[in-house]
């Protein structure tokens, strides 16, 4: 196909192995996501599911022993789940909460007993902990306490502060018992067997109006359309002040495009989404005119998908879309 | 991504049962084979020599290496004649020694090293293992004893009664919770701080303890009293690294890569220079820094006393003979 935003079978298994190994998730569509937006990134030492001290049980079920080496895998007593990532990678809230607990005082990869994190409180209960975050200085965190963070949105760059030995993201769903926060809820457990499955924002190309090369007469419009499948672990939705699903002009990302009609909000964004909201795996749509501006020619107008005022989404992931267009007399 | 050493697994299992099988003479680790529970790292002390430097301050004592690598000053006896440093980057696989004062430096032999503070009288010291594990060490014998499990966090503190301060979090990958904790020789730990996230704790000249804590507003200085506690200062978000002088009259703590002595009394927060992980003199007249990658020595109006280089150091509570701390 010669427009299509591309999802390689691949890449995303890299980051859905964990969940093609189980079955699908029992939780809602709105529950929760991964809590960052590369679906390749992968799980190195996850969570020890056996309380007792010298067992580990990891998110295969498999039962080890400390005499049993199994370097990468789950170490005694871990808390949380640590997924490797380069020094400033964007981290995300993975469901609506309010931010709870901020610190972002320690050096980006100053080690040490302490680091810092950002925790917050979700609406079932639970707490999402996000650790060894970057510098509160280096912009390292991107929240503030009270603040409301929808699934998705970004809280901070990760780093390597505190108890780390190779720049990760530390990641704990704990749940609220009185004045303590246990990692160990079975609930949780259930539900780290089949999750987490999905970034937030991931699309797969489907299908549009005109396949091939859209002919516009200069001055003139045409209406084209194209339908992208949500394949990430969030709804879309247009109707929502942060995070609403647009289809922007890209490379460079925002740019004006010459073939803004007048149905486009902003000259880079051609259209939010048709539909009030798409739940994953469903299909929307994003209708928007293309108007012949430029003089006679031949052009290639690249467009991305974007959750606004939270990210775009993974083009390098999942490629480009774009409209080659003549404009003719 | 976290290599940890087990230090207290199955300890219990091990403290009761195997006292009643072991022969005299026989090992904690001979017993259970294959586990690095309580089995001593191999290797001989880490040469290490104690330095004091009056030239400088009273106070501070270097530690010197010919040993390359990573090192890390972990405490120094209230009486300035010993010191215990940390040898290596990654706590689960370090060393402890302990540099003597006119004596050779000591190994004690522990499942790595996080932290370390010494007794009142310099006797012995407390130490946490690489797992987290508390441990019991005699300055001149170096033989470790399990106190208890953990996991628990630095820094450590030893009370005149033989009570050892010490931080107990949920985890030592991510601690968001971190409870103040004193020890009893039992090993029996209690929490003597309502403060849900505590960075540090010291025992202050008049014999109060002070703790260091984070709050969601930010971090907070109080002195523990019989009855709750009482504020010392409030130094807002993004203050880390505090270190008290002895009368906690003055601190210096770490912002945004800048070092800050506050004057609790009269509340003038001074700017001293760029650096980390301050660590203030008991007079708080002079502080060691973190500065790109070097040991400085500071005075408190932040000019520089001296470069140490890759050197360690820290100050001793009341150096010289006759030490009352």
């Amino acid at each position: 196909m010669r427009r299509r935003i591309a999802v390689g079978a691949a890449s995303v298994l890299g980051g859905l192995v964990l969940a093609l190994a189980r079955p699908a998730p029992a939780a809602g569509a709105d529950d929760y996501t991964l809590p960052f937006y590369d679906p390749g990134t992968t799980l190195s030492y996850g969570m020890d599911r056996d309380p007792r001290d010298g067992f580990q049980l990891d998110f295969t079920g498999h039962l080890w022993r400390d005499d049993d080496p199994h370097p990468g895998r789950v170490y005694d007593n871990h808390t949380g789940q640590d997924y490797p990532m380069p020094v400033r990678t964007a981290i995300a809230a993975a469901r609506d909460g309010v931010v709870v607990d901020v610190e972002g005082g320690y050096g980006t990869e100053a080690f040490g007993p302490f680091g810092n994190f950002v925790r917050v409180r979700h609406t079932d209960g639970r707490q999402t902990l996000y650790y060894h975050l970057a510098a509160a200085a280096e912009d390292g965190i991107g929240v503030g306490i009270g603040e409301t963070v929808p699934a998705g949105e970004p809280v901070g760059l990760s780093g390597c502060s505190g108890w780390c030995f190779g720049p990760h993201l530390h990641f704990e769903v704990l749940v609220e018992r009185g004045q303590e926060l246990d990692p160990s809820d079975p609930h949780f457990r259930r539900l780290w067997t089949t999750w987490p499955a999905r970034v937030p924002f991931l699309a797969a190309y489907e299908r549009e109006s005109n396949p091939g090369t859209v002919s516009i007469r200069r001055g003139q419009t045409v209406t084209h359309w194209v339908e992208l499948r949500n394949l990430g672990g969030r709804t879309w939705r247009n109707n929502v002040p942060v995070g609403r699903i647009a289809l922007g002009t890209w490379n460079p990302p925002a740019h004006d495009s010459p073939f803004s009609a007048g149905d486009w909000p902003y000259r880079w964004m051609a259209t939010p989404l048709d539909q009030a909201s798409v739940a994953p795996d469903q299909v929307g749509r994003f209708t928007f005119g293309l108007r012949g501006g430029p003089p006679p020619g031949a052009y290639d107008q690249p467009f991305n998908l974007v959750a606004q005022s939270v990210r775009w989404f993974d083009h390098a992931r999942i490629g480009q879309f774009h409209v080659p267009i003549v404009v003719t007399n | 991504m976290v290599r940890r050493h087990p230090a207290l697994r199955g300890i219990w299992t091990i403290l009761v049962i195997v006292p009643l099988v072991l022969p005299l003479g026989f090992s904690l680790a001979a017993g259970r084979p294959g586990s690095s529970a309580l089995r001593p790292v191999s290797g001989a002390a880490p040469a290490a020599e104690l330095v004091p430097r009056p030239d400088l301050h009273p106070a501070l004592v270097e530690v010197r290496s010919r040993e390359a690598g990573p090192r890390r000053l972990l405490a120094v006896a209230p009486d300035g004649r010993a010191a215990a440093t940390a040898h290596g980057s990654d706590p689960a696989g370090a060393r402890l020694s302990v540099a003597r004062l006119h004596a050779s430096p000591l190994g004690p032999q522990l499942p790595g090293i996080l932290d370390a503070g010494f007794a009142a009288d310099g006797t012995w010291l407390a130490a946490i293992d690489g797992a987290g594990a508390m441990w019991r060490i005699p300055a001149d014998s170096a033989a470790p004893s399990v106190v208890t499990g953990g996991p628990f966090v630095g820094p450590v503190s030893v009370e005149p009664g033989g009570a050892i301060l010490a931080s107990r979090v949920p985890s030592l990958e991510a601690p968001h919770r971190s409870r103040l904790s004193r020890i009893g020789p039992g090993g029996i730990a209690t929490v003597i701080s309502t403060e849900s996230l505590v960075y540090g704790s010291a025992r202050l000249a008049d014999g109060t303890i002070a703790v260091v804590a984070h709050r969601p507003t930010g971090t907070v200085v109080l002195r523990l009293a019989a009855r709750g506690s009482v504020l010392v200062a409030d130094l807002g978000l993004g203050a880390v690294n505090v270190s008290l002088a002895a009368d906690g009259r003055r601190l210096a703590f770490e912002r945004a890569g800048e070092v800050h002595l506050l004057d609790v009394g009269s509340g003038v927060d001074r700017r001293v220079g760029s650096g980390t992980r301050p660590r203030l003199a008991p007079d708080g007249r002079a502080l060691l820094v973190d500065r790109d990658g070097r040991t400085v020595v500071l005075a408190d109006d932040g000019s520089l006393i001296a470069d140490l280089g890759h050197s360690v150091a820290g100050f001793a509570a009341c150096p010289g003979e006759g030490c009352q701390p």
